[in-house]
């Protein structure tokens, strides 16, 4: 799954300890979602929606190869 | 690192490094005391005691595991099932070598616990890096 986080987090200024106090997980985490290497679960997919205020689809999209 | 996770992890450090310290006391009593101890309940007891620190630590760690992020548990949870089988594969190869007469060692499991421990660590660390 590819993700706008790093890009939308940069746009509000927020360092990545910034957006894992928000979402309540380690900077680890954030880091791991920004590159791609761990998509979240629902539950926190939702969590980054509502820190974003945008669409969970604004933020995610399929891979190619998922979407298929 | 969140404060709540951050809290977690220190609140997690200092209750894991009194239950070694606790370990280490407890441990090296019984042992002093059981060189004048007859075989019994007494004796049994004092061979069981140690267990109180490790339950402690194992409480402890539990404790700051309900408190990880999703990643935080997944790692862990990964790194846990890879220990395992290393552990096994671990056990089978020394089962085999010795079975064989390849290799003599005395058959004492109190290092295994603490081994599979280390073990895991290190397997989370690989995994995960320094800060999950």
């Amino acid at each position: 799954m590819e993700n706008r986080l790093k890009e939308m987090r940069a746009e509000r200024g927020w360092s990545q300890s910034d957006l894992a106090e928000k979402l309540d997980v380690s900077r680890q985490t954030v880091n791991s979602l920004e590159r791609g290497k761990y998509d979240p679960s629902l539950p926190l997919a939702f969590k980054i929606a509502a820190v974003f205020e945008r669409p969970i689809e604004q933020i995610f999209t399929p891979d190619r190869g998922d979407a298929a | 690192m969140s404060e709540r996770i951050q809290k977690a992890k220190r609140r997690y450090t200092i209750q894991l490094l009194a239950a070694m310290a606790l370990y280490v006391i407890v441990l090296f009593g019984a042992l002093a005391v059981s060189k004048s101890v007859e075989s019994g309940p007494l004796l049994t007891v004092l061979a069981l005691a140690p267990l109180v620190p490790i339950l402690l630590a194992a409480v402890a760690f539990f404790r700051f595991y309900r408190n990880m992020d999703e990643m935080q548990k997944r790692v862990t949870s990964n790194a846990a099932a890879l220990t395992l089988v290393i552990g096994i594969l671990g056990a089978i190869t020394l089962g085999f070598l010795k079975r064989f007469g390849v290799m003599d060692f005395e058959d004492d499991m109190i290092f295994f616990g603490p081994v599979m421990i280390g073990l895991w660590g290190v397997v989370r660390f690989l995994i995960g890096g320094r800060d999950c």
